[in-house]
């Protein structure tokens, strides 16, 4: 059988989109003008666009698009409109057909006897047409309609545009959600996902802090690990609809980390995810302030048991390296400074973090010291007892100095006072930090590289940056509108016009995406899927475990380069490897030929729904391309899908199913999905 | 960025090493014809890297009072908190051979003590990156004697991987030896740059291409299975648009990354069709990994047919700035348990004196402790002790550039000639530049090829600290 690649087929995608709202004149509509042209006039012979005279009461429908180079997409026209003849008093009003004739829309008064004429929008009706209603006690009136000009939308932005859109917006494209921001614009969903609610993580009851005897099984997973968290996290990705924000709160878990290796207790877990959802649109100096002092970070750092005469360096240095400034003074556009000698310069020495770690001092759990179960819910409070004096360094701290002489540091951008509150302290040092002159592209880069692309161009990180250090107002670290910045930015729209440009999805959002783009479901196919995805199931064996990272440099290394290159980033490609490979090739082989069974912790299952792909089963270049659409923005070259269409030509059609499956694992198996451009 | 001159360096070196290459070619050719023994008997470097930075304060432990290398030092610099007690440290047999001090395991390492005993094991003290030999004064005043971004985990952890200490590089220095021993690899394919703990700087050479395997109990050839094909014409259809995929779209270098990637998962699962039988590990991480290291190598002997190797593995958890106490017991104890355990099985499979185990970390930590109450801990710092082990150590002793002190391990009392700022952060009598080619040596690289992978490496005392032979 041969299949004709140049034919156009139809995809249940863009079905999805046409027909929307037709007869509706958008915003974005534009003026055409014609040549003066008569359309109609009631003087000629009887006709479509002639006679007869028009009596009292009567209507006629006259046919816009197709004359006087009216097009088949033009919304209104712009007409002159005249009568003649009256033999009484009334008026003409011009309505699109298929509507009864709205207020406002009268055309033209006239009394008998008169000739005159008015300027006129007339909205056409879904076929093109408009309705001429005369409204006269009695008798009848001539009229003639002359066009000047038509109101049509652009071009639509080609489907690609809103499934990349949907694609940095949220934890993957669906048909539905492509419509969704087709209709109501970019500016127009983004206003809506700003606007949403957050759909937090509930709160979970605290635990003794070492598990009782008696706590097993299901107690332990439910209670000392992960697991109720990673479900949520799951569901929310699946099926939440305030998809940009947990997709930006997921952004900042990567790079503000606190591990359940560490903290095992979900509960302890919750304020901390809480607070990235909460703030995902907030102010970045806000969520420093916030997980300073969040007890779940205090115990992660340590700064909890960090004293006067034992202070503890860990948060001081990191909150510093990889949760604000970074280790090198960077230019705004995200490059390094470099000294005369061509080398990086260090924002901050060993010096700064001692004065720091003293900063950081003199903090406690709000439960009493040895407490059999730990308040992780309340923030940090300050020493009080014995006496704060012997917690909190209250001598006088320098910060980010020239320590050439370390005994006399100068050029200081922050001197703490002696005597400050441990608040005090901690209050300045945020600040201090925020206006870092490295905070803007630093954190810029972070969120472009976790949301859009691992190798932004400079101009990119220097016009977020300049957002996250005025969103406009003066207002420096704004998230809403650094996010704004970010997924609306040309490079993140001209996308894969980069060959460069894109990310390596990480084995979590490969999985969502996945599920997302076809429709997941419980794995007999009836209902949601129950988000259990990162335990006891292929995912985490990926080389990502959901809310368990190794170390606070996160699941993968942020400058972790891409292999084979010198130059290139790939932060993902830090655990993707020859053995995880074939690990997802495997996990797509379950979701597509089998599913993830209901089991101990897997109460309904996880299963692909493939439905929707086998309706193009006699059709195996629609069903790849419609495959193309929904994972790969378009993008898979005219040669791979021939390849996959003679895979899916070696399943007999009356298989519709196994089709779907046999273009499903391909698709989906493919380095061009694995990439998201 | 550094990277330009670091490539052009490079490139000089690639040209003088080919050079090379060729005359050592004549030479194996010779020393073939006059023996019928395989040319190139089999070598292996297997890296145990302790992610987190070490606290090798309370990994080698001075014994007995006296002196700033003496327990009393100890003691005092660690405070109660941190201290180990005398009696409970596991003492070596006998006096360091050079020293003549007495020096002992952490309490959990009674293995690796008697490994020690037995001359298997070797200790090289005070390691760290160096740009060159470097004072307290020097360190306090010039910042040309800092290497890069010391403190910092990410940066320290790949200066130890890399080949030198002042700028930050891309290539690691394992994957750079095994690029030059790779003439000795003939006839075979199969990587010779091996991790079996995921991704990471060591493996990375400027030729090989290095591989990741799964640890166990994940059986030898079952590492790289690609489920879901059968054998039939749909399958077979499959499979064939499955592997053409990967030649489209190469001109995306992330999507053409993505796929060598999967291509390599490919070749090499024809390579491992087999799961040879070895000894008893423990069930713990580190214990899998060099599991699986052991079958590799036993595996190699049958059927892969690589001369010369280098593997990695890792724990991770030694970033105690908490509960340090509790943790060393159960991280030393793993490390201690694993090693002896892959000493016994490479020993049974008759290569003990062809396969040296070595340990890198991030940084020591401070001796000092931080923090407070029942969670002590201790912060980054800088240089620290790492262990060797294997049949080749020439005798158990421990090995380096001789400090201030006169001896090769620092003087513990806080703010001594080796503390950068009294809370016990040493300054490395030896680089690791010196610890990595004497491994690489022994690998088999030349010196002249050595002095090429670490350029700074003209700069120490020696290019070969003597625990290998």
């Amino acid at each position: 059988m041969k299949y004709c690649l140049s034919s156009r087929p139809v995809f249940l995608l863009s079905l999805f989109l046409s027909g929307a709202a037709a007869a509706q004149v958008s915003p974005q509509s534009l003026f055409y003008p014609v040549t003066p042209c008569r359309a109609v006039d009631t003087r000629n012979p009887n006709g479509s666009a002639g006679g007869p005279i028009l009596s009292a009461g009567g209507a006629r429908a006259f046919q816009m698009a197709g004359t006087c180079g009216i097009p088949a997409t033009a919304r209104a026209v712009v007409m002159n409109v005249t009568v003649t003849g009256p033999t009484a008093a009334g008026d003409l009003a011009i309505f699109p057909t298929g509507t009864s004739s709205p207020t406002g829309s009268t055309a033209i008064n006239f009394r008998a006897g008169q000739t005159r004429a008015n300027n006129f929008v007339a909205r056409l009706g879904t076929t093109g047409d408009i309705a001429v209603f005369t409204q006269m006690a009695s008798g009848s009136v001539h009229f003639i309609i002359d066009v000047s000009g038509y109101f049509e939308d652009p071009p639509p932005a080609p489907i690609s545009t809103y499934v990349a859109t949907a694609n940095l917006t949220t934890f993957g494209a669906t048909p539905q959600l492509v419509a969704h921001i087709r209709d109501v614009g970019i500016n127009g969903w983004l206003n809506e996902q700003f606007a949403m609610a957050p759909n937090p993580y509930p709160s979970l009851p605290l635990q003794p802090n070492t598990i009782p005897n008696a706590c097993t099984g299901t107690c332990q997973r439910d209670n000392y690990t992960m697991y109720p968290l990673q479900n949520r996290f799951f569901l929310n990705a699946l099926y939440a609809p305030d998809q940009l924000r947990q997709r930006v709160a997921w952004a900042l878990h990567k790079s503000l980390v606190i591990s359940g290796q560490q903290e095992i207790q979900p509960s302890h877990m919750v304020p901390y995810l809480n607070d990235l959802v909460n703030n995902a649109f907030g102010n970045y100096a806000d969520i420093l302030f916030i997980l300073t002092l969040n007890p779940a970070m205090g115990d992660y750092l340590n700064m909890r048991t960090s004293t006067l005469q034992n202070p503890n360096e860990n948060y001081a240095r990191e909150i510093l390296q990889l949760f604000s400034i970074g280790l090198v003074q960077l230019n705004t556009d995200g490059t390094p400074k470099l000294d005369l000698g061509g080398n990086t310069i260090p924002t901050y020495s060993q010096f700064d973090i001692n004065e720091l770690s003293r900063v950081f001092t003199g903090w406690r759990l709000a439960s009493p010291v040895g407490a059999a179960t730990d308040d992780y819910i309340n923030v940090l409070v300050q020493v009080q007892s014995p006496s704060p004096d012997n917690f909190h360094d209250k001598g006088k701290k320098s910060f980010l100095c020239d320590w050439t002489n370390p005994s006399v540091p100068v050029s200081c951008s922050a001197t703490f006072p002696a005597n400050q509150s441990a608040l005090g302290d901690v209050s300045q040092a945020i600040a201090t930090i925020v206006a870092h002159a490295n905070t803007g592209p630093y954190v810029s880069t972070q969120l472009i590289r976790n949301l859009v692309t691992s190798n932004p161009s400079p101009a990119y990180v220097g016009r977020v940056a300049a957002v996250f250090n005025n969103n406009g107002s003066g207002v420096k670290g704004d998230l809403k509108a650094v996010v704004r910045a970010i997924v609306t930015d040309p490079e993140a729209v001209a996308g894969a016009s980069d060959p460069n440009f894109g990310a390596l999805r990480d084995p979590i959002a490969f999985t969502i995406a996945l599920l997302r783009a076809l429709g997941a479901t419980a794995a007999n196919g009836v209902g949601a899927s129950d988000g259990v995805l990162a335990t006891a199931n292929p995912v985490s064996a990926l080389g990502q475990n959901l809310f368990n990272p190794d170390t606070v440099f996160g699941y993968y290394p942020a400058d972790n380069l891409l292999p084979g290159s010198a130059t290139l980033f790939g932060p993902e490609f830090g655990i993707q490897s020859a053995l995880t490979a074939l690990r997802r090739a495997n996990l797509v082989n379950t979701l597509v030929y089998s599913n993830i069974p209901t089991g101990a912790n897997n109460p309904l299952g996880t299963a692909l729904d493939l439905s929707g792909i086998a309706t193009f089963a006699s059709n195996p270049d629609a069903m790849v391309e419609e495959l193309n659409q929904r994972l790969c923005h378009g993008l898979l070259s005219a040669s791979a899908k021939a390849a996959i269409v003679t895979a899916v030509n070696a399943v007999p059609a009356s298989s519709p199913r196994q089709r779907a499956q046999q273009a499903t694992y391909l698709v989906a198996t493919s380095s061009q999905f694995q990439v998201e451009r | 960025m550094t990277t330009r001159r670091d490539f052009l360096k490079l490139s000089c070196g690639a040209a003088g090493l080919a050079a090379f290459e060729q005359g050592l070619d004549r030479f194996g050719l010779l020393a073939h014809a006059a023996s019928a023994a395989p040319p190139n008997p089999y070598r292996a470097l297997v890296c145990i890297f302790m992610f987190g930075g070490n606290d090798s304060n309370n990994m080698v432990i001075p014994v007995t009072g006296g002196g700033g290398a003496g327990y009393n030092a100890y003691a005092n610099s660690r405070g109660g908190s941190l201290a180990i007690p005398q009696a409970s440290i596991q003492a070596f047999a006998s006096a360091l051979p050079t020293s003549g001090l007495n020096f002992g395991l952490h309490p959990a390492m009674p293995e690796l003590k008697t490994l020690f005993d037995q001359g298997k094991l070797a200790v090289a003290a005070n390691v760290g990156p160096l740009t060159q030999p470097t004072t307290k004064s020097q360190y306090a005043s010039n910042a040309a004697f800092r290497p890069y971004q010391l403190f910092s985990h990410s940066d320290q952890q790949s200066t130890w991987m890399s080949r030198r200490s002042d700028v930050k590089t891309i290539p690691g220095w394992g994957g750079l030896a095994a690029d030059a021993v790779a003439h000795l690899n003939t006839g075979t394919t199969f990587p010779s740059s091996i991790s079996v703990a995921g991704n990471n700087q060591f493996n990375i050479g400027q030729s090989i291409k290095p591989l990741n395997v799964a640890p166990a109990p994940t059986a030898l050839n079952a590492i790289f299975p690609l489920n879901g094909f059968a054998v039939n014409a749909i399958d077979n259809a499959r499979k064939a648009a499955f592997s053409s995929l990967r030649g489209f779209d190469t001109g995306v270098p992330l999507v053409k990354a993505t796929s060598d990637i999967t291509q390599q998962g490919l070749d090499i699962q024809a390579s491992l069709s087999q799961d040879p039988t070895v000894g008893t590990f423990p069930a713990t991480g580190l214990g899998n990994q060099l599991k699986q290291v052991a079958k590799v190598i036993k595996q190699n002997q049958t059927s892969l047919n690589v001369s010369r190797q280098v593997f990695f593995c890792s724990i991770g958890g030694f970033d105690t700035h908490q509960d340090e106490l509790t943790s060393h017991s159960n991280l030393y104890g793993q490390i201690s348990k694993a090693m002896s355990a892959f000493y016994t099985e490479i020993n049974a499979q008759g290569l003990a004196n062809q396969v040296t185990t070595f340990t890198m970390s991030d940084f020591g930590r401070t001796m000092a402790p931080s923090g407070s109450g029942a969670s002590v801990g201790s912060d980054h710092a800088w240089g620290s002790h790492q262990l060797v082990m294997g049949g080749a150590i020439k005798a158990a002793d421990f090995y380096g550039n001789v400090g201030p002190n006169g001896i090769a391990f620092p003087d513990l009392t806080l703010g001594s000639a080796y503390d950068t700022d009294g809370r016990g952060r040493w300054i490395p009598n030896t680089a690791t530049d010196q610890y990595a080619s004497t491994l690489g040596l022994w690998l088999g690289a030349t010196p002249a090829e050595l002095n090429t992978i670490f350029p700074n490496l003209n700069r120490f005392p020696t290019y070969d600290l003597g625990f290998l032979v």
